[in-house]
């Protein structure tokens, strides 16, 4: 099979380069853009129909469309004032376009009141064993990428590549958008994805950029630059940051002090931390111990397991074998049972460690026959259990997978009886249950896509 | 104000035609693809000041601006328009089977593949355009891959 890939994966560059030849792109496609700018930007067209110097009739031409589009313009902003005057009340107030807006945002009248979250009224359903919570069935224009539950309730990151949007739910089902970033400030990125961690101080979101901070997941406040990941205990919020090319340990006890403690230079080889794909794919603590998973995706390097007691002196404990050529490290979790890690080659394994520094590789449970893959993407877990969410490629009932464990060591495969392509991408424990966040694929378009799982 | 112009034009005169050539190669039609350029970089100007990478940002635009009308495309509408690309051109397509199954892939995953063997982007670089996870990205390639053996088979 790996070798009939290879031969398809060559005949498709080829072809794909082949088609790409063969495009002919316009040769006055500047001048048309100027042409295009002209009439579409006001504030730009003289300096930029300037450089079509040699063509006067375009820019006379320019400047009787310039004053036509000043009118038009005043006329659109007074149409856009009554408009706005009257939808006031029904739009979400941070997204102003179609594609800007969200997937699931039927109205949820109690996340807007200034009553508190209760968990107790969360419908977390009885049935034990992976139930999906109904997609809306609208396009997912944004991807859920991360989740929390927490004080205010439910807070997730939906990204796009170029905008990302924080969220707030009282049930898990209802979503409201509370902020929008977008550019240097987005959460999502990619693998560059955010992470959300939450005790009862509130709620810390990191990502490729920025941390952000809220104490009911409503209200944000920046917090510092970050290029890294976080994780809380009951006491604590704990990033770490890569984005000056070094590792830098920051604790809060609030969301809003931090302590900040920066790697000792001698510490960490210069290859580890700064590259250009390398990242801080995972984080976890045990209270003393901090270890974080590193990847390298796109280089041919594998990833890495580094901890630390005390921020400043880190040490290498675990590097996956290669799968085939190398293996990446995706999450860490310390849990009842010790700490367990999720590496990624060709397919997913989980790795247990009572100690931090020896690793050894997990049967995955499930009766995984050839041609159904594992893909995990995130691992979470509470004081009684292990859960590692993502999906199972060619599962016959569906892809959505997750696999518990109590004791790190023996996992069950729970997949849901769903129709379509389904993963999950973060998962947070709530109480009892676990909550999952993820999309579904029908046809063309991804829809928005969640789980309760009850363990049984 | 004359470096701003002087920035679009560097980037336009730079990517212009690699940026059309991608946008083709999504949606075989260069009518259609120089729209979707034009496009992204009239999105360039209204932001550039925000920008720190604008040639990421442009492919990023592109990308999504192809995926659009990709989406709005009856299924065989992609086939039809290469193979009557290519009888225009006098192209024979006799070894464009696997294009086919390309063209007949939903969006995602026909995205996925474009942006790995013809841009040769990794997963982790593809799912930073698309705001997935490289899981989501290795997914979506190992069942295009898939369809494409059992069609070819």
């Amino acid at each position: 099979v790996r070798s009939e890939t290879a031969d398809i994966e060559r005949e498709l560059t080829e072809q794909l380069r082949g088609r790409a030849e063969s495009a002919t792109p316009p040769d006055d496609a500047w001048r048309r853009f100027v042409v295009r700018q002209v009439n579409e930007v006001p504030a730009l067209p003289r300096t930029i129909a300037d450089t079509v110097t040699d063509d006067r009739s375009l820019r006379r031409w320019g400047t009787r469309v310039r004053w036509i589009a000043v009118g038009a313009v005043a006329a659109a902003a007074v149409i856009a004032v009554v408009v706005a005057t009257v939808a006031r009340d029904s739009e979400p107030a941070l997204l102003s376009t179609d594609e800007r807006s969200p997937t699931t945002t039927a109205p949820d009248a109690a996340a807007d009141s200034p009553e508190p979250f209760v968990p107790e009224q969360v419908a977390v359903p009885d049935q034990v064993g992976l139930v999906p919570i109904l997609p809306t069935g609208e396009r997912a224009r944004f991807i859920s990428v991360a989740v929390g539950a927490g004080p205010g309730g439910f807070v997730e990151v939906l990204g796009n590549g170029q905008v990302s949007i924080l969220r707030r739910s009282f049930d898990g089902v209802h979503w409201v958008p509370t902020l929008t970033l977008d550019n240097d400030e987005r959460l999502a990125s990619g693998d560059w994805t955010a992470s959300v961690a939450a005790n009862n101080s509130g709620y810390v979101v990191t990502g490729p950029f920025v941390a952000q901070y809220s104490p009911d997941g409503v209200n944000w406040q920046q917090l510092f630059p970050v290029d890294g990941t976080v994780t809380a205990t009951d006491t604590e919020f704990i990033v770490i940051d890569a984005s000056d090319g070094d590792l830098t340990l920051r604790r809060s006890g609030d969301g809003v002090n931090w302590s900040e403690v920066r790697a000792a230079a001698h510490s960490l080889p210069g290859s580890v931390v700064g590259e250009l794909r390398s990242r801080i794919a995972g984080l976890a603590t045990d209270g003393s111990t901090t270890i974080v998973a590193i990847a390298n995706q796109g280089s041919n390097r594998s990833g890495q397991l580094w901890q630390t007691t005390d921020g400043r002196v880190w040490a290498e404990v675990f590097t996956p074998p290669p799968d085939p050529a190398s293996s990446d490290m995706i999450d860490v979790t310390h849990g009842p049972a010790g700490w367990v890690a999720v590496s990624l080659g060709q397919d997913s394994f989980l790795w247990t460690s009572s100690d931090a520094n020896t690793w050894t590789r997990t049967d995955l449970g499930a009766d995984l026959r050839p041609r159904r893959f594992p893909y995990i993407t995130r691992i979470q877990a509470t004081d009684a259990a292990y859960l590692a969410v993502g999906s199972v490629l060619g599962n016959p009932t569906g892809d959505i997978g997750a696999w518990y464990s109590v004791d790190g060591v023996h996992w069950t495969l729970i997949t849901a009886d769903q129709p379509g392509e389904q993963q999950a991408n973060d998962v947070t424990p709530f109480g009892a249950s676990f909550y999952l966040r993820g999309e579904q694929n029908t046809g063309d378009h991804p829809v928005d896509a969640g789980w309760w799982l009850r363990p049984g | 104000m004359d470096e701003v112009r002087a920035g679009i034009e560097l980037l336009f005169r730079e990517e212009y035609a690699s940026m059309h050539r991608l946008a083709y190669t999504m949606l075989v039609s260069d009518r259609e693809a120089e729209e979707v350029v034009q496009d992204a970089f009239m999105a360039i100007v209204a932001r550039w000041d925000q920008l720190s990478n604008p040639g990421g940002y442009l492919r990023v635009a592109v990308v999504n601006g192809a995926r659009k009308r990709l989406r709005s495309r009856a299924p065989r509408e992609a086939a039809e328009l290469r193979l009557s690309s290519e009888r225009d051109r006098g192209q024979a397509d006799a070894d464009a089977e696997l294009l086919d199954i390309v063209d007949s892939l939903p969006e995602r995953q026909r995205t996925v593949v474009i942006l790995k063997y013809y841009a040769g982007l990794n997963a982790t670089e593809i799912g930073a355009m698309l705001g997935c996870p490289s899981a989501t990205v290795r997914s979506l390639l190992r069942r295009a891959l898939d369809d494409m053996r059992a069609v070819l088979a």
